[in-house]
């Protein structure tokens, strides 16, 4: 059994977030309305706008950016009994060709068909709240699908069950009254223009999206944009950009300085950083220094199991 | 005859740790109105899937340890809805939420190893994503603490709780096994399946052995699942549900999601037609839906959670 624990890397990227160690933290500080440049999954997104807070979520992947218009930004649509059967109807009838057919080289024969006719159904749903959480409960169903090697196929499910399933235990869609957004923009931009008193922001790792790419867990951008090219073109233009993947310690640096000099208009920074061995918290904690000063380094030691590291959250005003 | 189980193999030096767990574990049974020890149970058959997974050594030891200790957030806080029948509201769900990290606090506080601290703190984690109190999602978890999960799990599904009544085996390992690949680690799930199957293959041969009954009578068959899925390698025959009659076994709504078992409100009334369905997972239940203003108290100051660093400060605050 023992060859079982040294299998490959998950499909989807492991989340190098710790977010009962983020929120702890984020519940203690005074602000109104946050700005997320980095988003990812909009987990920690969904709480914040639970406990009332006005909630900026971007993130340069358009899956994550359905995500946050179905949890953060929705104020109380949801999926009906009437787009349920719209969506699913067909779901398995085998098209001529897959629309997607970089899906064939994702899933099995079946698992393809099934995503490629559901995109195109969720395509035809009239609201975009709708298609947002059509699509955040596929993205669910697609981890699913590919948390089985063919050895263990006997235990899996078929999708469209599992898609009911998370219809049935979606969370909470809940309107906090207040004016919840969910961008898909360049990270330097969207915090050039945002209104907000606390930025929340985890960097991109230094090997950037091409790694994303690289490692196959880009499938969800795949799947969401119905093709490879766009999300090809995005990973290639990011040179000078926070994401592209670099080299050294220096220039990863100068990247996160730029940005930071560009978030300079928001009143307090709130920094999660894990180190890999790359970059240490005292590094970052300098180049911050450069900008404003570093109030509090909150710390949670993971770094006794494997996989786990010393996690921090820095803060600065 | 009535045969002892064998006491769990913790190293002579460990051994007063386990025994002190498991008088807490006790307490913490009596606060959660168990009739049966809960965490023993767990212990063993986290014993069993561990070995499966070759853990040996002070790692097999700190996993029982959680094992054992997973709940010790549970007898911190003493809440009266763990023995309540009906499904918790938002506001005790994020409370129930709590219990982890409370855990992780406990077993600082008993010099327990970090390794245990860890796997309580994380046993709620979804394999999905979707568990608390971090979010973790695949091999991102520990593996202790997926076993933890599984076990958890199917030794409360099969245990008499204060509000249902235990799960036929059969039942409970159809919902253990729906629950792969979206709570659950669908490998740590196979091991456990197969584990169960060999057990009851050895209780048939032995009840062959001493009724004497033809062979064929105690047959073990599988039953395929109507549909697209693939056939479920779950047996259709066990000494408490007979013989399979072809029809699909209804399974009371029931929750995997914690261990109190209670499961939190659920979505449109018109998608509620699934007997299997669910404890909606972690980020699901905000507080403030029906209780606007209070403070969320899943993730509120715990002691020693965040310790904060003095400004400009280099020397961030350990950890526990």
């Amino acid at each position: 059994m023992r060859a079982h624990l040294l299998r490959p890397a998950s499909a989807s990227p492991s989340p190098r977030r710790w977010l009962g160690f983020e929120l702890n933290i984020l519940r203690r500080l005074k602000f109104s309305t946050i700005a997320i440049p980095f988003s990812g999954q909009p987990d920690l997104d969904w709480y914040l706008k639970f406990w009332g807070k006005e909630v900026h979520s971007n993130d340069l992947c358009q899956w994550a950016w359905w995500m946050a218009r179905a949890y953060v930004e929705n104020r109380d649509e949801r999926l009906g009994g009437e787009q349920i059967t719209q969506l699913l109807e067909e779901v398995y009838v085998p098209p001529r060709r897959l629309d997607n057919p970089v899906l064939s080289r994702i899933f099995n024969e079946l698992d393809a068909v099934w995503f490629d006719n559901l995109r195109g159904a969720i395509e035809r749903l009239d609201s975009p709240y709708h298609q947002a959480l059509a699509i955040s409960h596929a993205l669910m169903v697609g981890v699913y699908s590919l948390s089985f090697p063919p050895e263990r196929n006997n235990l899996k499910r078929p999708l469209s069950d599992v898609f009911r399933q998370y219809i049935r235990q979606q969370r909470e869609i809940h309107d906090n009254g207040r004016s919840n957004r969910g961008s898909n923009r360049e990270a330097t931009e969207f915090i050039a223009q945002v209104e907000a008193d606390l930025m929340f922001t985890r960097f991109p790792s230094p090997e950037g999206y091409a790694a994303w790419s690289c490692s196959g867990a880009d499938w969800k951008e795949i799947w969401v944009r119905g093709t490879s090219a766009e999300w090809e073109a995005l990973r290639v233009n990011r040179q000078g950009r926070l994401g592209e993947t670099v080299l050294s310690k220096g220039y990863y640096l100068e990247l996160v300085a730029q940005f930071l000099g560009t978030a300079r208009r928001i009143p307090m920074w709130a920094i999660a950083h894990t180190e890999d061995g790359f970059l240490s918290i005292a590094e970052l904690a300098t180049l911050v220094r450069e900008f404003r000063r570093v109030e509090a380094i909150y710390h949670k030691d993971f770094s006794e199991v494997v996989g786990g590291h010393n996690t921090y959250l820095l803060i600065a005003r | 005859m009535f045969t002892p189980e064998p006491p769990l193999p913790f190293p002579p030096g460990e051994r007063a740790m386990a025994d002190r767990l498991i008088q807490l574990a006790a307490e913490t049974d009596r606060i959660e109105g168990y009739d049966q020890p809960h965490a023993t149970a767990l212990a063993r058959l986290t014993l069993v899937l561990a070995n499966e997974f070759e853990m040996y050594g002070p790692d097999l030891t700190a996993l029982l340890f959680a094992a054992l200790g997973h709940d010790l957030g549970v007898r911190k806080w003493k809440r009266p809805y763990l023995l309540r029948s009906g499904p918790l509201s938002w506001e005790e769900t994020l409370d129930l939420w709590r219990h982890p990290i409370l855990g992780e606090q406990q077993a600082a506080e008993l010099h327990l190893p970090r390794h245990t601290q860890l796997l309580i703190r994380w046993h709620h984690e979804w394999w999905n994503g979707q568990g608390y109190p971090d979010g973790l999602a695949e091999s991102a978890i520990p593996l202790g603490a997926r076993i933890l999960r599984v076990a958890d799990t199917y030794c409360a599904l099969t245990a008499d709780r204060p509000y249902r009544e235990a799960l036929d085996p059969l039942e409970a390992e159809q919902i253990v096994a729906d629950q792969a690949g979206i709570e659950f680690d669908p490998m740590v799930v196979e091991v456990l399946l197969a584990y169960l199957q060999q057990e009851r293959e050895r209780r048939a041969a032995e009840m062959i052995e001493q009724t004497g009954l033809p062979e064929d009578a105690l047959e073990i068959g599988f039953a395929e699942e109507p549909g697209l899925a693939p056939p479920l390698l779950l047996p259709v025959f066990s000494e408490t549900t007979g013989p399979d009659t072809g029809e699909p076994e209804p399974v009371p709504p029931t929750s995997t999601a914690a261990d109190p078992g209670h499961s939190p409100g659920e979505a449109d009334e018109d998608t509620l037609d699934d007997p299997l369905d669910l404890a909606p997972p972690l980020l699901s239940t905000p507080s403030e839906v029906t209780y606007p203003g209070e403070e969320l108290a899943l993730l509120e100051d715990l002691p020693g959670e965040t310790p904060a660093v003095p400004h400009d400060g280099e020397k961030e605050e350990e950890g526990r």
